[in-house]
Order: structure tokens, then C-alpha cells, then sequence
């Protein structure tokens, strides 16, 4: 794959986990993460075979798809509008994440060489951003939904490190496992919220 | 040929997906999880070393490992001791989930998490648990925070957590492979090192990663999340095992018993403080969980003393004073609407429940390890390993047993004090206890006694859970 495209996708896939961070609008963050997944698509190892990537690609989506369905079938995307205007608390994050991606940036030469030297910049580059970006959404927020999208970036970013060191084909069953049942437990917390706020 | 792994894996796995189906009827579904849990757990104690029954004429021979997409799931002989303990666990707290009014779920996702765990301690690469218990966490949701109640920042944290666990362990197991080739390679092994013990520390709720146990506690049902810590506390101290029989650079880390050691006393002495402050139940319920770690912890520290034998005395006890504890904290919720779960509002409750108010005190006291009771034997045990040198330790142990001991005493000052005048008469009638819960108390107050009297019954059962070590008690 061309350095440009690897280049283009690991700036796409921060922003969106970037975007994810900053913003609350569900039909904002799902958009986000369904690019990141493509993102990591992208920038997925493929000295071996295509097909560890796909999987990746194909089980993130139906991930992000269950969250678009829950929402969709409960009506919460009809609450949401769009406002360009930022609050404090979506600066401050903002700021914070943008610090974590120049840390990471800065950090990257030395990770390499030091700790990953199998994995390439780029998939270095996007996987420990997405890990931070995660954990900081983990620790900004507390409601379920964003939680479970702070999980979801945080178990992508660390799956494309993990695959730029080794492959394994259980693992990778246990990992869609777990991603798929994270985001029905994202869908089990978006209808369990609705109606407790409807009663 | 018969296979282990389909045994106590693939066939509670399929269990539990047909109770998912039955989950409405409760009596069904609660009779199948009986028989089948009932089955499992007899049959892991009874399985011959050659893991051959024979019927007469007829061999059964079962097959311990099981090939899945490159790598292998073994269950051999040496693991049915935990794995019988485990569904035993199942067993004992599925007989009275449903009348406790415990999620609807309970009967599918109990035999479902135990297999989950089985799983755990079955797969190889071992380090592959990791994933799985992160798997247990997310099957745990709709336990913990069922439908009709708004979720909890504490089943979150505790999502959280474990995820946050899980990279670290994985990323270890790649740094391993560096280690084998260059055993000098001191900072890979320091690398190692950190990753997995820190990852231990998230998934044993060590303070101060422990706050998500009494969140937990406090926001879920109290039977779910005593049946959930006693199979994450069982599975969990016998996973580190593995860790340090296999990994030989690990148990050879300079200081790393001491550390254990310290880390154990730690645990007692904090959690034992912050048990006094407690003044709701429920949380009394997390901090006797984390108290109980410390001392687990404390006897994996003390392996080369024996220490490591505490564990398969314990887990009996632990099981029917967790089980003594939260039953009669839940049935007590539920005969009483009104009840807060404070300690305070426990008074005159003596007068009305007599026998919940005594099997929650002598749950405890068991927990504690008064003599006579259930936990005795392994505090007893535990205690004269410590090395009595000095004066730490001895301070720390008392303060430890303080702790526990002042909320016991605390509420047992309120269930005996007399009912206050402006009770409600509905209220203050003597007894509303059926015979179900008289008969549940009297059995786990029995099996209590049995096993503090004669603790070589049950310590004797689960002897095997120490089969599979075999490096770590030859340390120097």
C-alpha cells in the first residue's frame, strides 16, 4: 500500500477517534467509529494474508452497525442536532487528545526501535493513538454508551498492534467475540437508559 | 472417544444457550441448571486418573485435549478438581437465585460464565485467558445491571477495568517469546514483568485499583455478585499460579515473594480498615471480598512455606460464607421493602428474623475465621506460616481480623437492640420466615460447622486443585 494512503488513513482514523472524544452526538460518534474501522482496515499488516484485515474490518462494522440499529429502532437519533459551537468540557477534550497524538508522534521513533520493531510506523502510530484516545475517553466520561465507544476504539487501536506483532487464529475469534458482544452491551445500555428515562 | 473439553465446556455452553430459550419458565430452567451443573460437579470429582469409566464391560475413555483453529483447549485430571469446585459453585447458588428474584438471565449466564472460566484455565497458550475473562466481564452485564434499573458506573468501571487488564497480558505473552531466546535480556524480563503483575493487580481489585468492587456491589443484586466473585476469586488465584509455575523468570524475580507477601498484608490491613468504616451491607460484602484477596494473595506469597495449600482449604469456606453472607443479606431485602441495606436500620431485625439474623452473623464470623466455623482451619493455617519474626506482620494481621471483626460486632449491636417503639405493627411481627430459607440456612450452617470441625473433609476434596503445580514447589 502507498505511504500516501497509509498516511491519509492514519490521519483519518485519528480524527475520527478524535471526533469520538470531543463530540456527543450518537449518529456522530457511530459514523466515527465505522472510519476508524476503515482506517485500520488500511493500515492492517498484510505480509501474510488480506484476510486477518477484512475480519477486522467486517466485525468492527457489524459492531458499529448494532449501535446504528439500536439507536435507529429507538428513536434517540431524532434528539440529536448538530451545533458547530464547543463547550469547555469539548475543548478541554479536544486539547487533551491532541496533546496524546503529539506525544504519540513524538514518542513513535523510540517505541519502534526500542520496544515494536516489527510494527510498521503507521500501524504504530494509529494503534497507540486510538489506545489513548480510548483511555481518555474511558476516564472523561461515564455514560454507558460513550464508555462502551471508549472500549471499542481502545480494543481497535490495541488489535492493530497485536496483529502487527503476531497473528493467531483463535485469538482473533476471542477478539471479534469480544467486539461484538461490546457493542451489544453498548446496544443492551442505550435501551435500558431509554426506558428508564421514559418511565 | 469421549473428550473432556466438549464435556465441561462445549456441553455447558449449549446449556446454557437452551436455558436462554427457557429463560421465562423459571422452574425449568432452574431444574435443568441443577441437574446439569449437579452432573458436571460429580463428574470432575469422580473422573479416574486414567480419565477412563468403566460400566461393567464397557470403557468410556475420555480424550483431555481438544484442537480449535491452530491451537488446543486441554482439560486433564489434574483440573477437575477446580472445575467441580466451580460448578459446584453453580449448583449451590443456582437452588435459590429465582426465589431470591435474581436476574432472569441467572440460570443461562451462571453455567455459561462457569464454563467461561473452565475455559480460561483450559485454553493453551494460557496467556489466551486474558481475552476470555474479559468475555466474562461483558457476560456478566446483564447480571449485574439487569433490565428495569439504569445502569451503574460501577458494572462500567468494571468493564473497564478488565479491558484495560487484558492488552497488557497479551503484550506480555509476545515480549515472551523475546525472553526465551535471550534469558539475560533483564529489561524485556523487567517489561514482562511489569505488564503481567500490573494486570494481576487490575483483575484482583488490589487497592487502589479496587474501586469498582463496591460499586458493584453496592448498585447489583447481592446473590449475582457473591456467585460472580467467588468464581472470578477461585479462578483467578489459581490463573496466577499458573503464571508463576510456568514462567520461571517470573517466580525467580528478585523480591517477588516478599512482594506478594506485603501485597497480601496490604490488602488485609486496608480492607479491614475500610470495613469498619461501612455502613451499608452490601459494600461490607466487597470489602470482605478484597479482605479475603489479601489473605489469598498472602498465601500465594508464601508458597515456599506451603502457603499455596491454603488455597485448596479455602475454597470451601469461601464458598458458603460468601453464599451464608449475601443469602441472607438478600432474603432480608426482600422481606423487607423497606430496608435500606444501612446497618443502622438492622435494629430489632433479631426479634423478627431470627435465623437470617443469626446464619448473616455466623456467615461472617466464618468469613473471619472464628473458631469452630468453616474458615478457621485455613486462617489458622495461613497464621503459622508467617514468618513471627518481627513486629509488622503481627500488627498487621490483628489489625486485619479488627477490622472485620467491629462491623460484625456492629451488627450484631443492631439485630439484637430492641425494636423501636414507632415500628410499624406489620413490621414487628416475629417471624414471616419460610421453610425454604430455614432449611437453606440450616444446611450451610451445617456444612459451616462440618467444615470447621472437621476440616479434612472438604480440604481433602479439593486437594487436586494444587495437582497441575509442580515447579513452584520446588523453589529454593
Amino acid at each position: 500500500m502507498s505511504k500516501f494512503i497509509l498516511t491519509i488513513a492514519v490521519i483519518l482514523g485519528l480524527s475520527a477517534g478524535h471526533i469520538n472524544l470531543i463530540r456527543r452526538k450518537w449518529l456522530l460518534n457511530v459514523l466515527g467509529l465505522a472510519i476508524q474501522y476503515i482506517c485500520i482496515f488500511i493500515v492492517f499488516p498484510k505480509t501474510e494474508s488480506f484476510i486477518p484485515a477484512l475480519i477486522k474490518l467486517i466485525v468492527g462494522l457489524m459492531a458499529t452497525l448494532i449501535i446504528y440499529l439500536t439507536i435507529l429502532s429507538t428513536g434517540a437519533i431524532k434528539h440529536e442536532r448538530i451545533s458547530l459551537k464547543l463547550s469547555a468540557g469539548e475543548v478541554f477534550r479536544g486539547l487533551s487528545g491532541l496533546f496524546l497524538v503529539l506525544l504519540i508522534l513524538i514518542a513513535t521513533p523510540w517505541l519502534q526501535s526500542e520496544v515494536f520493531p516489527q510494527s510498521s510506523k503507521p500501524a504504530l502510530i494509529l494503534s497507540m493513538g486510538l489506545m489513548l484516545l480510548g483511555l481518555l475517553q474511558l476516564g472523561s466520561k461515564a455514560e454507558p454508551f460513550y464508555i462502551v465507544i471508549g472500549l471499542l476504539t481502545f480494543l481497535s487501536g490495541f488489535e492493530l498492534l497485536y496483529g502487527s506483532l503476531e497473528f493467531s487464529n483463535l485469538l482473533e475469534a476471542l477478539f471479534a467475540m469480544v467486539n461484538l458482544l461490546l457493542a451489544i452491551a453498548g446496544a443492551y445500555f442505550i435501551v435500558k437508559n431509554l426506558e428508564m428515562e421514559a418511565s | 472417544m469421549m473428550n473432556t473439553v466438549i464435556i465441561w465446556i462445549a456441553i455447558p455452553i449449549a446449556i446454557s444457550f437452551l436455558l436462554m430459550l427457557l429463560q421465562r419458565f423459571a422452574k425449568a430452567s432452574t431444574i435443568i441448571v441443577l441437574i446439569s451443573s449437579a452432573i458436571l460437579a460429580g463428574l470432575a470429582f469422580l473422573m479416574p486418573e486414567d480419565l477412563i469409566i468403566r460400566l461393567g464391560s464397557r470403557q468410556f475413555i475420555f480424550a483431555d485435549v481438544f484442537p480449535i483453529f491452530g491451537r488446543v483447549i486441554s482439560i486433564t485430571k489434574a483440573n477437575l478438581t477446580l472445575i467441580g469446585g466451580l460448578y459446584l459453585a453453580v449448583f449451590i447458588w443456582n437452588t435459590v437465585a429465582r426465589r431470591l428474584k435474581t436476574s432472569q438471565w441467572f440460570n443461562a449466564l451462571s453455567i455459561l460464565i462457569a464454563s467461561m472460566w473452565v475455559l480460561a484455565l483450559a485454553v493453551q497458550p494460557f496467556l489466551y485467558a486474558a481475552v476470555i475473562i474479559l468475555l466474562i466481564a461483558i457476560l456478566s452485564i446483564p447480571l449485574l445491571s439487569p433490565r428495569g434499573s439504569k445502569a451503574g458506573p460501577g458494572v462500567v468501571r468494571y468493564i473497564t477495568f478488565q479491558t484495560i487488564a487484558m492488552p497488557m497480558v497479551l503484550l506480555s505473552a509476545w515480549m515472551l517469546s523475546d525472553i526465551e531466546t535471550a534469558p539475560s535480556a533483564s529489561a524485556l524480563i523487567l517489561r514482562a514483568s511489569v505488564l503481567v503483575l500490573t494486570s494481576f493487580a487490575i483483575w484482583f481489585a488490589l487497592i487502589p485499583v479496587h474501586t469498582w468492587v463496591p460499586m458493584v456491589a453496592q448498585e447489583s443484586h447481592p446473590w449475582t455478585v457473591s456467585f460472580l466473585l467467588v468464581l472470578m476469586q477461585s479462578s483467578l488465584t489459581i490463573f496466577f499460579v499458573y503464571f508463576l509455575e510456568e514462567y520461571s523468570w517470573l517466580r525467580n524475580l528478585p523480591d517477588l515473594w516478599d512482594i506478594l507477601r506485603w501485597a497480601g498484608l496490604v490488602m488485609i490491613v486496608s480492607s479491614s480498615v475500610l470495613l469498619s468504616f461501612q455502613n451499608r451491607l452490601r459494600r461490607v460484602l466487597a470489602y470482605t471480598y478484597l479482605w479475603e484477596m489479601g489473605y489469598a494473595l498472602l498465601s500465594i506469597g508464601l508458597a515456599q512455606q506451603g502457603g499455596l495449600n491454603y488455597l485448596q482449604i479455602i475454597f470451601m469456606p469461601r464458598l458458603l460464607g460468601m453464599a451464608g453472607f449475601t443469602y441472607s443479606l438478600s432474603k432480608l431485602e426482600q422481606l423487607e421493602p423497606g430496608f435500606d441495606g444501612k446497618i443502622q436500620n438492622l435494629t430489632g431485625f433479631y426479634h423478627r428474623y431470627p435465623m437470617l439474623s443469626i446464619f448473616l452473623v455466623m456467615s461472617l464470623l466464618s468469613l473471619a475465621g472464628l473458631p469452630i466455623l468453616a474458615s478457621f482451619p485455613a486462617k489458622h493455617y495461613i497464621m503459622n506460616l508467617l514468618p513471627w519474626s518481627g513486629y509488622a506482620m503481627e500488627v498487621s494481621l490483628s489489625i486485619g481480623s479488627a477490622g472485620l471483626l467491629i462491623i460484625i460486632f456492629r451488627i450484631i449491636y443492631q439485630l439484637i437492640s430492641p425494636i423501636p417503639n414507632d415500628t410499624p405493627v406489620i413490621s414487628m411481627r416475629t417471624s414471616r420466615e419460610a421453610a425454604p430459607i430455614i432449611v437453606f440456612s440450616s444446611i450451610i450452617l451445617l456444612l459451616m460447622l462440618i467444615a470447621g470441625l472437621f476440616p479434612g473433609i472438604f480440604s481433602g476434596l479439593f486437594k487436586g486443585i494444587l495437582a497441575p503445580f509442580e515447579k513452584i514447589f520446588l523453589l529454593s
